[in-house]
Order: C-alpha cells, then structure tokens, then sequence
C-alpha cells in the first residue's frame, strides 16, 4: 500500500516540479520515486495484505506484476530523458501522468472488488488519454487522443453496466462472491448475470485491445507520441492482463460454457486479424500495433489455460514481450529522427552499414518477438504452448503456433531492411546513455532465454 | 563426482587438450606459422596421451577396476536423465592410450608430411578436433556420448577425406564416405533408441545391470544388437558398407594412418567389445558376426591382391584386418578382438606412415608398379616397413603373430572350417604384403623422373617408434604356452566379459602354429620367387587378363553393383520428386499459400481506415453477435 501512496506523492512532486525551469531534474526525480516504490512493494512480498475491507489485496501476485511495471516504467523514462529533450513545455505533466497511471495500474493488480476494478481502469486511462494527445501541435496527436477517448469511454460504459447487472443481479461486487453466485447455477446463468459478466469481460478485453475490440489500438499507437505508444503496449497491457487474470484466472474461472468460448473466439481472432493485417503493414508503429494483437492471443491462451503456473506464465511473457518492444520503439524514434519524421519500414534501411550493433541488438530484439531461440522470447512462447497443450487445448496451440510462424515474416521483414543497403543514408544520432539501455535490454533478453526459465509469483 | 581414486577426475584433460588445441589452430588458422600449428597441435596431443599414461598408473595402482567421472548433468527431461560423464575403466583406457600415443606420434610425422601444404593450419585442426572426438567416443559413460564421438570422428573424416578439396574425385570419395557412415549410423541411432526404450538407461553399468539378468537369446536383444552391429559394420568397413574405406585414402596420408587405418574404423570394434555383455546374450548376432567378418577378412585379402595403388592395398588390407576382429567378436573372444584392435593399430599405423614416406619420396607417386629398388635409398623406410609387414603377415615374434594367431585358435576351437578360412585369409595377406614389399623396395627403380630421398627426422623417427611397438607390442599377451601370462587379456577381463576362456592343448596349439608358419615361409618364398627373382610386373589395367583376375582387379564390380542397385534408383526417384513433385505441385501450392495470405491480409486491412462510426458499428456488431451467442447456445 505504501507504495502506491509513495508512487501518488512523487506524481505530483513531478508535477509541480514544472514550475521549476530546470527540465534535466524531472526524470532523475521521478525514477527515485519508482525506484523507491518497487523497494516499498518488495518488501512486502509473502505479506498478502487487505486493505478497505478486503477491496484489494496486495498478494505475491499483484507485488511480481507491480514491479515488472516498474522496471519497464523506469526503462521508459530513462529513454524519455534524451526524448523529452527536445519538448519545450509541460514534459513535468508527461512524467506525472505517467506516474498516475501506473498507479491505476496498481490498483488493476491487485483488486477483488469490481469497482475497485473500475477505479483502476479509469486511473490507468484517463492519463493515457491525456498523453496520447501530447503532441498538441500534431493533427494525428489530437486524433489519436480523441478516438482513444471516444472509444474508450464507449467501452467504459458497457463496462460499467455489466458491473451494474452483475450487482442486480448477485446483489454483490466481491469476486469471490460473485463466484459463489455462479456456482449455485450449475451453469445456466439468468440472461441478466451471463450479459453483465459478458460486459465487463468486453470492458477489460477492450483495454488489452483483444480482436474485435481492437480496432482502436493500430489508430492511437500511430498517432500518439512514440514514448507514450511504448507505455501503452507495455506496461498498460501488463496491467490490463493482470487484471484479466485476477478477474478470471483467480476469480471467476472456470466460466460457463458460452462465456468460456467467446473468450476462446477472442483469441483466435487476435492471434488472425493482428498477424493478416500486420503482413502488409509499412507504417513501423502500426506493425507493432498488429504485432501487440497477436500477442495479446498468446496471453489469453496462457490464461485461458488455468493451471498454477498460468500467472508465472502470463508475467514471464508479458515482462519479456514489454523488454523487446520499449527498445525496439527507441530504436524507431532514432530512425525517424534521422528520416526527417517518416514512419515507414524503409526508414531501417541501411542501418546495418551505419550502425552495425544496433542492427544486430534490433534482431535480437525482433527475433525475441518471433520467439526463436535463443531469446527469452521463445521460452516464453514454449512455456505458453508447453501450458496450453498440458491442458489439452491440442487445437488452439496448434493455431496458435501456426500464427506464430506466420510472425517471423513481418518481423524480418523489418530485418531484411535493417541489412540492406541504402541509398542516401541519413546520419543515426544516438546518445551513448539510450545505447547503452539498447544493449542492456539486448542482452537481458538473451541472458532471460539461455538462464532464467521461471518467475516466481 | 566418483573421486575415490585419487586425481582420476583430471581424465577430463584427456579431451580437453586436443579441444583446446582445435579452438587455437582453428580460429588462429590464418595466424599461426604452418610449424607452430603443427607442434602446438602435436603437443597438445602428447599432453593427453601422458595424461592418459598417468591414468593408467592411477588406476592400475588403486586396484579397482572403474571410476564415472561426471562432468555435469546434461540432459534432464522426465524419466530421461543423461549426465555428461566418463567411464574410465581398462577397456576405454587402453583405447585412451592407442588414440592419443598413436595419434601424437602421427601428429608428429604430419608437421614434415604436410609442410609444403597451404592448408596446413586447418589440417592440424581438424586433425586435434578428430582426435578430441575420438576420446569422447572411448571415454563416454554412456551410449548417447558414444554416439556424439561417432558423428564427431564420422565428419572429422568426412573433412578430412575431402581436404584436398579442389580434386572432385576427392569431395566425390568423401560423400561417399559420409553416406555410407550414415546408412550404418542410422541402425546404431535405432539401437540406442530400442535400448533406451528396454532399459530406460543408456548408461554403460545401468543397461549392463540390467542385461545380466536377461535370458539369452531374447527377441528384443538380438534386435538391438544387430542394429548396434550394423553401426559398427558402416564405421568398421565390414561388408557390405566396406566400399568407403579403399576409397577415402583420397585423404592425406597421415589421415589414412590415423583415422582409416588406427583409430576411427576400430569404433565398431569398441563399441561391441564394449557391449560384450549384450552380445553374449545373442547368440544370432555373434553367428552374424563370425559370417561377415570372415567373409570380410577373405573378400577384402583376394581384392588386395591385384592392387596396384600402395595406398588401396593396405586400405583392403585394413578392411580384411578388421574381419579378423569382427571374427574374433562373433567367437566371443573380445579381448582377442581388442588386442589384434592394438598391435594393427601399431603395424598399419607404421605401414601407413611408410607409405607416405614412399610417396612423399616419389613426388606423390602412389603407384607401385613405377616404384621398385627403394631399399637403399629409403633404409630407414625400408626396415621400418619390412617391421610392419612381417608383422601384418603374423610372423613371429611380431606383433601380428601373437594377436592373430589367439584369434585363429579361437576359431580352431569353433570349427576346424572356421580356422582353415581365417589362416587362408592370413595367407593370402601374407602373399599380398610381400609382393607389395618387393615391389616397392627390391629390384630397379623403373620411373626416372623420381628422385627418391630418405624423409626427414620429423617423419622417420615415428616410424622408429612405431616399428618398435609394431615389433614388440605382442609381448604384451604373451600366451601361456611361451611361458607368458597374457597380461593384455588379464587386464581387459576385468572390463569385457568374453564368452571363451578354456586354454588349448600345448600340443595342439604348437601343431598348428608349426603348420601355418610353414605355409607363410612357403607364400613369402613364392612372392619372392615372382616379383624378386622373376620380376613380374603387374599388368596395367588394359592389358589382356584372365576373367578372375579382371574381376579381382575391378574388386568384383562391387562399386558398380552398388552404383546399379541403390544410387541409379535412389536417383531416378529424387529426379522424379524435384521435377514432377516439388516443381510442379508443392511449390506452386505454398506460393499460393502465401499469396492467399497476403491477400486477405490486404483485405482486414482495408477495415481499419479511421473511420470512427465504422469502428462503432464493428465493436457494436461484435458484442451483438457474443450476445446472441451465449444467450442461445
């Protein structure tokens, strides 16, 4: 709890640290807050403490999440130091908004009580709406932040009503006992409860972007400033899928039939619309866009697959996808600098000749995406597969790995970029601080696939 | 670790050091001066070997009989668990000393054989990564580290048959040499498999445990021993996956020594003798066994009567050596088979070695109807090889005399018919090694253009070396009957469980001993009297011959059976895949796989256009039709 508390404080510290006109104080500030933050939330760990009358709990589970947020939270602002540089006004809000957020995110962690839930996620969206229009002066900024905004709140109020017939319900909005109030129905749900729990399913399915409820994720991840797209599909995905989990994989699973198959639905039509569309794509963010769909599919087979080991899964996964991403997003903002603002995939080209170890750290980090050997991206694919097909969904795993080869083509196609010449290459300017963060998570990336098989939860 | 022995754990030196001289020359290839290569390589290898001989006092003096060093555990999955480990016991460590003392000696000779090569450096290369597979092939605990030096030594080969790659023929006897390995590995892969598939165990002491309480002549262990046997017949040459070994003397010379002659081509031997406790439960396969050895040994001996190339006559003389182990295997006497293993490792080392003196002397002349009179201007070659050839040809008190003559008693307990085979065998392989040693060494020089010269220090005095142990390396085993102990026996009883142990008569064993001296003094008298007191040249290949002896010349078409019967098939049916099948139907298929795939990508991207109503509508639709769906399902 202290370091959700913490974690408010030093928002807005950073917030009214704009006042001061030193800039280069920001990110420093705000990193000791997460920093201290992850210290307070590790020391609670094997506590399982309650707060509000057992509203949220603070278990093992929402404490590995929280801190595998944190880590990527830092690693973004680290890489938002050079990024923010070249922002004159209210980057203090970008930091601080960011902070509000995670904080959300928090509470998606770790709650048991749906509208604790739902606080959650408007905490965790409204900064983001914020944030995706930061770019005030950019047509697609504002664009991106008003689709964001309209779809959201859209999704919000199914929502929000699915909380409402959920409680008229079961007269309750405890987890456990709404889980108990299914239960006594031996699986034939009244219309009212199965519509409430297929809305707010639809509510959390909306904010992990899961197919057909995506359609907002490839507009808004174009559109909003790239460090801000690196946030969302990472540690806003990490969030929203420990609240799937803590809804359905601690809670409400296993659900009646028809509810269990549509959810079944949603990941098949992840793991085929992110892959189709992502095939053609040259826009660079909305290939990773697609390519956040597909692996929002693995997730959900890895949650679907309820087993003990589901949570450790689900974290190893989205811990490692959210080390490949941040850096592979860094590694484009430095192209599209060096292009004059150009977002295509050709932007890559040449970069092999030009910075040779940058191309080879952005096919480690690609080839982790692909999941092939050795990175820790096939370990987590292998872990999600090796679970799913444990648990006898034979079917699913074999599409899904099929989805999964079809992924290695657009993310070499990226590569071959990447290795072929250039005609009139532009100069790559980079600061020794952000490849050094590069290389980092590079090599964290290989060294979690050769040493680290299992997280604990 | 099994540490009760005091310092045996440093057995994992033993393959370190040629491992660590392979990385050295390997990556600093284009770095290191052709004679630093050669020494460092060679240095490495004596290093293992004095490790080696340290084991073997070690081990010796603790008077136990075997110590499992495990090095970490390798693989881990379920009930499969396989440590990386080393069994070193009386077997493995006689086969330790043969690989690395042999070996060093050949590493040596290599540095003046190969000075004038450009490929030096990789050829000492791959000459330590050769004998680093080798040792994990003898040294290995259990069979899967077995196989790895199996496949290691198979590719080791398989480069080093094809160095001189620029020659087609060379690459050509290379693949040959490869495939025909494969066809043979493929059984042993089977094997393994089966075994671990019957004993849950592929260790050496579990199956062997195991396997004792076994009743002979179960289904299911003659099964995995002639899969196991037919790795060893591709490895060891025996018919009929014999046709590499002649050919892949495309190699240089020291590799035939080394690997086509000492150590690789004993791997099937090893590995039976190895897995003596199994094959004594299958009867069959020992019956097998004792067929195509024998039948080997004799084939191989007739074939290399009528070769005109050095190197292809001690090449089938190999393959007919080889048979006698094989021979010795199926009657049951392993350690007969080990032995015979370690003198032919001396004396075909020695031949080799000579042989490569010769040619180098020759200016890469290899055939020995142009040689002729080399004894005084090659003395050391001369009298190193005369060493090697009385003891190939069993004339005691040779090395070869000792070793095949236990073999030939154990096949006189068999059958009378078994001895009279393997001692016409002999014969014959006397014949053929004294016609070679007159052509090459006696009589005038016949090609002018040579000038032939002793070979430097660096090449003779291993061939000192190995002639002394070709000379005397019988004295090991000498039997009871000169007063002897057979120490070398004693010493791998405790590792191999033979099946025949009872000694001979004293009077019998001197008769026949007395009668096939009698016979090879008549053969060595007979060859002298053709190509020494007659000289009579072979006939070249076009010259008007009888059809037996053409036949022989042309080693019974056997290359051409082969060509007819598997690879022209073979080929037909690959052509007729590539061209109908691949071409015609699964290309077109999976391009229009792929093209489909993009299409329809196309088409979901054509949904997502930025329009806010549709985005709307979709999301709308989407939960509409999930309602209805779990409303009515």
């Amino acid at each position: 709890m202290s370091a959700i508390i913490l974690l408010t404080v030093f928002g807005i510290i950073v917030l009214y640290l704009g006042f001061a006109e030193n800039k280069t104080i920001l990110a420093p500030v705000a990193i000791t807050g997460l920093v201290i933050s992850m210290v307070l939330s590790i020391k609670d760990w094997g506590l399982g403490s309650k707060y509000f009358h057992d509203m949220m709990i603070i278990d093992n589970f929402s404490i590995a999440f929280n801190v595998s947020m944190l880590i990527i939270t830092i690693l973004i602002f680290l890489f938002g130091i050079n990024y923010y540089k070249r922002m004159e006004h209210h980057v203090a809000e970008q930091y601080a908004l960011m902070i509000f957020a995670l904080t959300g995110a928090f509470l998606m962690t770790s709650f048991s009580n749906l509208i604790m839930l739902f606080l959650g996620i408007e905490i965790l969206s409204i900064p983001l709406y914020i944030l995706a229009g930061g770019k005030k002066s950019s047509f697609r900024s504002n664009e991106a932040s008003f689709k964001y905004f309209l779809l959201g709140s859209f999704a919000t109020a199914f929502f929000l009503f699915g909380i409402a017939l959920v409680y008229g319900a079961s007269a309750t909005f405890y987890l456990p006992e709404i889980k108990n109030y299914i239960a006594q129905f031996n699986g034939h749900l009244p219309p009212m409860l199965m519509v409430g729990l297929l809305f707010i399913l639809i509510g959390v399915a909306f904010k992990v972007a899961v197919a057909p409820f995506h359609f907002w994720s490839p507009d808004v991840y174009e559109g909003s400033p790239t460090l801000v797209t690196a946030f969302m599909a990472t540690v806003v995905k990490t969030a929203g899928f420990a609240a799937f989990y803590r809804l359905l994989g601690m809670g409400l699973l296993p659900l009646p039939g028809p509810l269990e198959k549509t959810l079944w639905v949603m990941t098949m039509l992840s793991l085929l619309v992110g892959n189709l569309a992502a095939l053609n794509q040259t826009n660079f963010k909305r290939l990773l866009a697609y390519s956040a769909i597909v692996h929002t599919g693995f997730m959900m087979l890895a949650m679907l697959s309820q087993h003990d080991s589901s949570a450790s899964v689900l974290l190893y996964y989205t811990f490692v996808y959210s080390l490949a991403t941040v850096p592979l997003f860094i590694i484009f903002i430095h192209m599209k600098r060096a292009s004059n603002g150009l977002e295509e995939l050709s932007i890559f080209r040449g970069l092999y000749k030009q910075k040779p170890w940058m191309a080879v750290f952005m096919t480690i980090l690609l080839m982790s995406l692909a999941g092939l050997p050795p990175t820790a991206g096939f370990l987590a694919k292998y872990r999600v597969f090796i679970l799913s097909i444990s648990r006898g969904y034979l079917a699913i795993s074999i599409f899904a790995i099929i989805m999964a080869i079809i992924g290695i083509y657009y993310y070499f196609y990226v590569l071959r970029e990447a290795f072929s010449e250039s005609n009139d290459p532009n100069p790559i300017e980079i600061t020794k601080l952000n490849a050094a963060l590069i290389i980092v998570c590079g090599v964290a990336v290989l060294l979690l696939g050769l040493f680290v098989w299992t997280v604990p939860i | 670790m099994v540490a009760s022995i005091p310092y045996i754990t440093l057995a994992w030196l033993v393959p370190a050091f040629p491992l660590l001289g392979f990385l050295i020359t390997g990556l600093g290839k284009n770095r290191l001066k052709h004679n630093q290569a050669g020494i460092l390589a060679s240095t490495m290898v004596a290093l293992s070997f004095l490790t080696s001989l340290f084991l073997f006092f070690t081990l010796r003096s603790s008077g136990q009989e075997s110590a499992t060093i495990t090095l970490f555990n390798w693989i881990s999955a379920g009930d499969m668990k396989i440590p990386f480990a080393f069994l070193i016991d009386h077997l493995s460590i006689t086969m330790m000393l043969i690989v690395t003392g042999v070996g060093a000696l050949i590493h040596i000779y290599s540095i003046g054989y190969m000075h004038d090569d450009e490929r030096v450096n990789s050829f000492f290369a791959q000459m330590n990564l050769f004998t680093f597979s080798m040792l994990l092939l003898v040294m290995g605990a259990n069979y899967l580290i077995l196989f790895i030096g199996w496949e290691g030594v198979g590719f080791c080969s398989y480069l080093l048959i094809g160095f001189w790659f620029k020659n087609p023929e060379f690459n050509y006897a290379a693949r040959k040499a490869f495939v025909m390995n494969r066809i043979g590995d493929l059984g042993f892969i089977l094997g393994i498999i089966l075994l671990f598939f019957t004993f849950k165990s592929v260790s050496f002491t579990e199956v062997f445990t195991q396997a004792a309480t076994l009743q002979a002549g179960a289904p299911l262990i003659t099964l995995i021993t002639i899969l196991l046997l037919v790795g060893a017949v591709g490895k060891s040459a025996q018919i009929p996956l014999y046709t590499w070994l002649p050919d892949a003397m495309a190699g240089p010379t020291p590799v035939s020594a080394l690997i086509h002659a000492a150590t690789m081509v004993t791997a099937g031997i090893y590995m039976i003798a190895r897995s003596s406790i199994l094959y004594n439960l299958a009867p069959i396969t020992l019956n097998i066994m004792i067929g195509l050895g024998l039948a080997t040994a004799i084939f191989a001996a007739i074939i290399g009567l009528r070769q005109n190339d050095i190197k292809k006559v001690l090449a089938y003389s190999t393959v007919s050596q080889l048979g006698y182990m094989f021979l010795a295997l199926g009657l049951g006497a392993y350690s007969s088979a080990v032995f015979h293993l370690t003198t032919h490792a001396f004396f075909k080392a020695l031949l080799f070695l000579g042989a490569g003196s010769i040619i180098h002397a020759m200016g890469g002349e290899q055939d020995i109807r142009k040689m002729g009179g080399l004894r005084k201007k090659m003395p050391i070659t001369y009298l190193t090889f005369l060493a090697g050839t009385l003891a190939i040809s069993g004339i005691p008190p040779f090395s070869g005399f000792f070793s095949k003559d236990l073999i030939l008693n154990h096949a006189f307990e068999s059958s009378p018919i078994l001895y009279i085979l393997a001692l016409g065998g002999a014969l014959i392989t006397c014949f053929y090694m004294f016609r070679l040693l007159y052509l090459v060494f006696f009589g005038n020089q016949r090609l002018d253009t040579a000038h032939p010269h002793e070979s430097p220090r660096v090449m003779t005095i291993p061939l000192i070396i190995l002639s002394i142990l070709a000379v005397f390396g019988g004295f090991l085993n000498i039997p009871s009957l000169f007063g002897g102990e057979s120490g070398f026996s004693d010493f791998l009883h405790k590792a191999i469980t033979s099946k025949v142990t009872e000694e001979m008569g004293a009077s019998t064993e001197i008769g026949l001993i007395a009668a096939s001296l009698a016979l090879l003094g008549f053969i060595i008298f007979m060859a002298y009297r053709t190509y020494v007191k007659k000289s009579v040249i072979p006939a070249g290949d076009k010259e008007s011959q009888s059809v037996f002896a053409k036949a022989i010349s042309n080693k019974f078409y056997i290359d051409q059976i082969y060509a007819t019967l598997f690879e022209k098939p073979f080929g037909f049916l690959s052509d007729f895949f590539f061209k109908q099948i691949e071409i015609k139907v699964l290309d077109p298929i999976i391009d229009e796989i792929g093209i489909l795939t993009s299409k329809l990508g196309d088409q979901v991207r054509k949904l997502q256009q930025g329009i806010m109503s549709f985005y709307f509508f979709a999301m709308v639709a989407g939960i509409l039709l999930f309602i209805i769906f779990i409303l009515i399902v």
